[in-house]
């Protein structure tokens, strides 16, 4: 039986682990996914994400809510009987089993005939390039070679959705930009819809097509990479994706259609309105230090001063004092752009699109 | 794994003296078995006048002797199959799953470890003797039982705690149903375990003595308690050929698993490759 690719939805899906064990895990996760997507399910440890991961493989049990796939509830249904992939934290390979009896074990569960395992394992050996690689036991792969090996096994009965935990903890950062491409080659070959579990953002935007970001058992705001990226909905999530200046203004007026102004160490700078907000609402205006631009003061520029000058190679990184505010900017290091040195008066802007307002938050807010 | 050396100086020189010198003491008991095995002499006296294997040949020539054999043999079987049934599950339930009175369960089943055997031995004697079960085989397979489970728990218990879950949920995800993902995954992986509590069972069994003495009644006469008769009625002078067999026989039982455990670390050492291609 081949299983077209399929949707799944979240409703309203929470965790607790019974009276007097703190806050639930999972808190009202709702999310749709769409057939053949690929989502990344973004978080610091301890934000529910691998529980998530696990209520969706039928590992654990949600307190509440309903899972779907192709709009039928497979919370009645045992993880043997969901045909859902998973690819484990640490592979989880079977270290007696040879890599094709790791790679065949889910046909020969399902009573396939030999034949037909042995051709599926061969053909799955070529799509993660280790062909030859039947005969050999876990323990003589090196780790790359173990995590796709443990991809291939999940893919190897054309599950209904493809799920991976944290699959690339475990590997260096060089293997896993390049393992990154070969996921999401694989993934697109087979259009099968899958949820990724990660806590590095740079991989969440890599990989998926959408990334949800989760903050203490709750889903704080899904979107392609750039529109959680730039658009981020709190504070969490600007400072999560990024390095993100957060400065406290005050909106000063609303300017042309969508963008507003907002008043910051007595200037008046522009930013993308998303909501109606009267004049003298605090907020807190959102900016990526590579969208501030640094030149000499001009008008209507924010002027301050050059407090470090940080050369990393490809940019250069600025902390500029302007007034009480400290405004992180980060300039590409191309030839011809000015080059500032700490204690240089500088003046700073950026466009009205790179900056919106986020409401500020109270003080049991946190910093990631 | 780095371990330290043995101290210099006379501290080291000391621990060297007192452990070899703990060790004799404890084990040059056990090899006075060995020449009184192969005595010449009708009766139990040490040194031998002489040697032969006139001993070994009225040993297997007692029907006695070889019906207390063969009687051990199928009681320490029947106890560590047994505790091996109860035991692995129990173990596996403990390990996985969070239950009320789980920890109870755990303690329950660890108690023939520290209750005195002697009354577990004058409870059993008062629970069967009524039921006119003393003498019964079963009976006392079963009551062997109850004292090689803590063994097996506690070798199954530790192998289950260092066994990867996620191998199971990976299996269960795969498609095999949790028998299948026990067969085929688990019990693998927790086998070494699972069979050293087994053995371990098994020689508990077939060493005990108290607990017959007690419920053995005169049909279940097993080769601990014929030598513990031999010894105190006539002190037969087979009892140290039957003793040099049993501690060849146990040595050779944990040495194969000794020597078998050596070799799969080796194996597993050698098949990890250097610098293979990612």
């Amino acid at each position: 039986m081949q299983h077209p690719p399929q949707n799944l939805s979240l409703r309203a899906l929470g965790k607790s682990y019974g009276a007097g064990s703190g806050e639930p895990a999972v808190r009202d996760v709702s999310l749709e996914i769409a057939k053949g997507e690929f989502v990344a399910l973004l978080g610091p440890s301890g934000s529910g994400k691998t529980t998530t991961l696990m209520m969706i493989a039928g590992f654990e049990q949600p307190s509440s809510g309903d899972i779907l796939v192709d709009g039928r509830s497979i919370l009645a249904m045992s993880p043997s009987r969901r045909d859902i992939g998973v690819v484990f934290q640490n592979y989880a390979l079977f270290p007696k089993m040879t890599v094709a009896a790791n790679i065949g074990f889910p046909l020969r569960m399902r009573g396939r005939r030999r034949a037909e395992i042995e051709a599926t394992v061969m053909r799955l050996l070529d799509l993660i390039h280790l062909p030859g690689f039947g005969g050999r036991y876990p323990n003589q792969l090196s780790g790359g070679q173990q995590q796709r090996v443990a991809l291939a096994r999940a893919l190897a009965f054309d599950p209904r959705l493809l799920l991976l935990d944290e699959p690339m903890g475990a590997l260096d950062r060089k293997l896993r930009e390049q393992l990154q491409l070969e996921v999401k080659r694989i993934q697109r070959a087979l259009g099968v819809t899958t949820v990724y579990v990660t806590h590095d953002q740079e991989e969440a935007m890599v990989l998926a097509d959408r990334v949800a970001i989760m903050d203490r058992g709750r889903l704080v705001q899904v979107g392609t990479p750039t529109e959680v990226y730039n658009r981020p909905l709190t504070r969490f999530v600007a400072q999560f994706l990024g390095t993100a200046n957060l400065l406290p203004a005050r909106v000063a007026g609303s300017g042309a259609a969508g963008a507003a102004e907002a008043e910051l160490a007595g200037v008046r700078v522009g930013f993308s309105a998303t909501g109606p907000r009267p004049a003298g609402t605090p907020i807190e205006l959102f900016v990526r230090p590579e969208c501030v631009l640094l030149g000499p003061p001009a008008a209507g520029s924010l002027d301050g001063t050059v407090d470090s000058a940080i050369f990393v190679g490809e940019s250069t990184r600025y902390t500029v004092r302007v007034g009480e505010h400290t405004i992180l900017a980060t300039s590409h290091n191309r030839s011809g752009a000015p080059v500032f040195a700490a204690g240089d008066r500088v003046g700073l802007r950026w466009s009205t699109e790179n900056s919106i307002a986020l409401d500020p938050e109270s003080a049991a807010s946190r910093n990631p | 794994m780095q371990r330290p050396p043995l101290q210099d100086g006379w501290v080291g020189t000391a621990q060297l003296v007192l452990a070899i010198g703990g060790a004799l003491f404890l084990l040059l008991p056990l090899l006075v078995i060995f020449p009184m095995a192969f005595s010449a002499a009708e009766q139990l006296t040490f040194p031998p006048p002489g040697y032969s294997f006139a001993l070994y040949r009225k040993l297997f020539a007692s029907e006695e002797w070889l019906a207390a054999i063969a009687m051990s043999l199928q009681v320490a079987t029947i106890a560590s199959i047994i505790a091996m049934l109860l035991g692995v599950p129990a173990s596996y339930a403990i390990v996985r799953y969070r239950f009320f009175g789980r920890r109870a369960l755990y303690a329950l089943l660890l108690t023939p470890l520290v209750v005195p055997v002697i009354i577990v031995a004058l409870a059993l004697f008062l629970t069967f003797a009524p039921m006119k079960l003393v003498g019964n085989l079963w009976v006392v397979a079963v009551s062997h039982a109850l004292l090689c489970i803590p063994f097996v728990v506690v070798m199954t218990i530790s192998v289950l705690r260092d066994f990867n879950m996620n191998l199971e949920r990976a299996a269960l995800s795969l498609g095999a149903s949790g028998f299948r993902a026990f067969l085929h995954v688990t019990f693998p992986g927790i086998r070494s375990g699972v069979l050293l509590g087994g053995i371990t069972a098994f020689a508990v069994s077939f060493d005990e003595v108290v607990l017959v003495i007690f419920i053995g009644g005169r049909q279940a006469n097993t080769l601990p308690r014929q030598i513990w008769g031999g010894i105190t009625t006539q002190l037969d002078p087979v009892i140290p050929a039957v003793s040099a067999l049993l501690i060849v026989a146990v040595v050779a039982i944990f040495a194969a698993i000794g020597l078998r455990h050596l070799s799969v670390a080796h194996a597993g050492r050698r098949a990890t490759p250097k610098g293979a291609p990612a």
